[in-house]
């Protein structure tokens, strides 16, 4: 398919002049009805939190059961708008106005939702006999978590909890753009009985607003620490039905367009020891079925940042990570423990992909597949990167399994600088293929992997070469698949300092079964 | 925000507009499938704008700008509890027929509706915006490999979904240099 094929296909998406110019005006009339009540809205009354001794005065009011009309005077209009989107969208939500959400762990009550053309503000009571939550300074993150990523396309927000006794008080305010702000509201309250039906929140923080912060959440059972991360961050997702998560922080990070860009994971066994903190990118972690390791939990990231795997189990003896996507299914990367520094304690495997979905199940050594004999060996030869460094693929050479086709290559690249001076270059390590197979690349301490057709499985580090210094560099690959296909790459680039790109290609090689 | 009671005589404003526009309407339009969404999509994205009046350094920070906030716009409302819970869009290809028509071009932008968000975003900066994959790995904020790998299989998907061949090691060759 050609170019123009697509972007004629684009085009006839594009809007008609008819569609445009009511758009257009729909943003003049919105920002001049915005520029309006920005000029006679009552700032201040938005920014009330409820002191402790108001907190009374609105329980008092909150038992009455009359918790919208009572500001209906003073916000005249906006009331009105509320209840007509919520029974737009949601025609239960007017009954949970004001209502509790009875559960296990406490109750709670949307006290009061202040609401003008640009502001809202929703004040919560959540009250307790749970021990461990009475022993917590804060209003627990849960609902803190669930209300940032509810409320999505908000500019400005304050949060800010006053404890009493065992009760919580709550204020938000923030800033209303759309319409789904104020739907978010109301299925805010339901939705938090989903995570208060089954877990014990507990050592709960929520530092700032949006942009930065820190929310966690126990979980006692797999189904529940899903839950709470789906609540906590709609880009969190964790696959499976069973399962062990003691904890799972999450972090945004400040990020200035869209918040729910990035986070951080932090992870703990069940004696609260941090096992690893996963960073940058949006990360779907999985914690790893098993009846023998208290805990592996995978992520991988949309932007193909790394995905840390970590183990807290020396029992470990290796673990097989079937591939999963939409359409792909049983295609599995292995990791043995005699071809990587693996089944250690706290020990990382970083694998590499885009968003793809990892479900992790542990498999006994006994049961993945062996070693065998050395199989067939790669043409090796000589290839001059530059002027200044001079490169020679040593050896390279693949094992072969007993059954289906798998094999893992090695090649060692002698890399000696003849430049005369010091100098560095980066060494870009690429493993293309036709085929449908999965592979990891290894390098030293890191570990990268990537499956499916026709994928990249990379790594890049700079070295740093003296006068005249000769270095050996090992990538070792290992492949997986029942059909390696016709055509197998090595490509191997290097860049140097001046940003030149020279490439050690390696094709095509035919593997036989 | 600035006096939006001069925004209807905003020049500025409205070249930013007629600029951008169209673009943003395809990219929500590709995400949300049908036209009401993809309108109010366009219309919160220059409300965005209008909100926070950011200043470009060029045209193309201006339309990267407009590019990511309108895919985080359709992403947002993606997820949001309603839109996740509704039934799966089976039939955005008849919808398409309905909208673009039968020509071999509506076919395509078929086939375009129903890949991955991921992909249709590569597959149109690329193709139709026709930037690079080195300024879509700056816009989009993922590794340039990434972009590769994903309109590699962006087209693998779209030759499932048409029946047609791409030799998609070929064109990931010749776009990588190799």
């Amino acid at each position: 398919m050609k170019r123009s094929h697509y972007a004629q296909a684009f085009e006839s998406m594009s809007p008609s002049e008819e569609q445009k110019n009511r758009i257009y005006n729909n943003i003049i009339e919105k920002a001049e009805k915005k520029e309006r009540s920005k000029k006679q809205a009552p700032k201040a009354f938005f920014r009330t939190v409820p002191t402790i001794a108001s907190a009374a005065a609105i329980t008092a009011f909150m038992s009455a059961f009359i918790v919208i009309a009572i500001q209906s005077d003073t916000i005249s209009g906006g009331i009105d708008k509320l209840f007509e989107n919520v029974g737009h969208y949601h025609p239960d939500a007017k009954t949970q106005i004001g209502g509790s959400s009875k559960k296990a762990a406490g109750d709670l009550s949307i006290y009061d939702i202040y609401y003008s053309d640009d502001e809202m503000a929703v004040i919560y009571e959540f009250i307790t006999s749970d021990e461990v939550l009475k022993n917590c300074n804060t209003l627990n993150a849960d609902i803190t978590s669930k209300i940032n990523s509810s409320i999505i396309n908000t500019d400005e927000q304050s949060v800010r909890f006053v404890k009493t006794d065992d009760k919580f008080l709550s204020e938000m305010v923030y800033n209303i753009e759309s319409i789904s702000d104020t739907e978010n509201i109301f299925t805010l309250q339901s939705e938090i009985k989903n995570i208060y039906g089954e877990g014990i929140p507990t050592d709960s923080t929520f530092t700032t607003g949006k942009y930065k912060g820190k929310c966690t959440a126990s979980a006692q059972t797999f189904k529940n620490a899903n839950d709470i991360c789906n609540e906590y961050y709609p880009n969190i997702n964790i696959n499976g039905s069973t399962g062990i998560i003691e904890k799972i922080t999450v972090t945004p990070f400040e990020t200035i367009i869209d918040t729910s860009e990035e986070c951080s994971i932090s992870l703990y066994d069940q004696n609260g020891c941090l096992i690893k903190n996963i960073k940058d990118g949006i990360f779907e972690p999985i914690p790893m079925k098993t009846e023998q390791l208290n805990m592996i939990v995978s992520g991988i990231s949309e932007y193909s940042k790394p995905v840390l795997v970590s183990f807290t189990d020396e029992s470990l003896e290796g673990f097989r990570v079937p591939y999963s996507s939409e359409n792909d299914t049983g295609i599995y990367i292995d990791l043995f423990k005699n071809t990587a520094k693996y089944g250690q304690l706290n020990s990382t495997t970083i694998l590499s992909g885009e968003n793809e979905h990892y479900l992790m199940t542990y498999v006994p050594y006994a049961e993945a597949p062996e070693i065998h004999s050395e199989g067939q060996t790669i043409p090796a030869g000589n290839f001059i990167n530059s002027d200044d460094l001079n490169i020679t693929v040593q050896n390279s050479f693949i094992k072969k399994y007993d059954s289906s086709f798998s094999g893992k290559l090695y090649v060692n690249c002698i890399i000696k600088n003849s430049s005369g001076k010091r100098c560095s270059t980066s060494l870009k390590n690429f493993f293309v293929t036709d085929a449908d197979v999965s592979a990891y690349y290894i390098n030293d301490q890191k570990h990268y992997a990537e499956c499916g057709s026709s994928s990249f499985i990379y790594d890049e580090e700079t070295l740093i070469f003296d006068k005249d210094e000769e270095k050996t560099v090992r990538m070792e690959y290992k492949i997986l698949s029942s059909d390696i296909g016709d055509k197998f790459y090595l490509v191997t680039e290097f860049r140097n300092e001046d940003e030149s790109i020279d490439i050690i290609r390696l094709e095509p090689t035919v593997f036989e079964n | 925000m600035g006096e939006n009671s001069s925004l209807r005589t905003d020049k500025e404003f409205s070249a930013i507009y007629d600029r951008n526009v169209d673009m943003i309407y395809r990219i929500a339009y590709m995400h949300l499938k049908n036209k009401a969404d993809a309108e109010d999509a366009v219309q919160t994205v220059f409300m965005k704008y209008l909100n926070k009046r950011p200043e470009f350094k060029d045209k193309e920070h201006e339309k990267a700008w407009f590019i990511t906030t309108a895919k985080n716009y359709c992403r947002d409302i993606l997820k949001h509890w309603w839109t996740s819970r509704r039934t799966e869009d089976e039939t955005a290809g008849e919808r398409a027929y309905e909208i673009f028509g039968s020509d071999e071009s509506s076919e395509v932008a078929e086939a375009l509706l129903k890949l991955p968000g991921k992909y249709k975003d590569v597959l149109y900066l690329y193709y139709y915006e026709e930037y690079t994959v080195k300024e879509i790995s700056d816009i989009l904020r993922r590794n340039e490999s990434t972009i590769r790998t994903q309109l590699c299989k962006a087209r693998e998907r779209m030759k499932k979904l048409l029946k047609t061949e791409v030799d998609c090691n070929e064109e990931i060759t010749l776009r990588s240099g190799f």
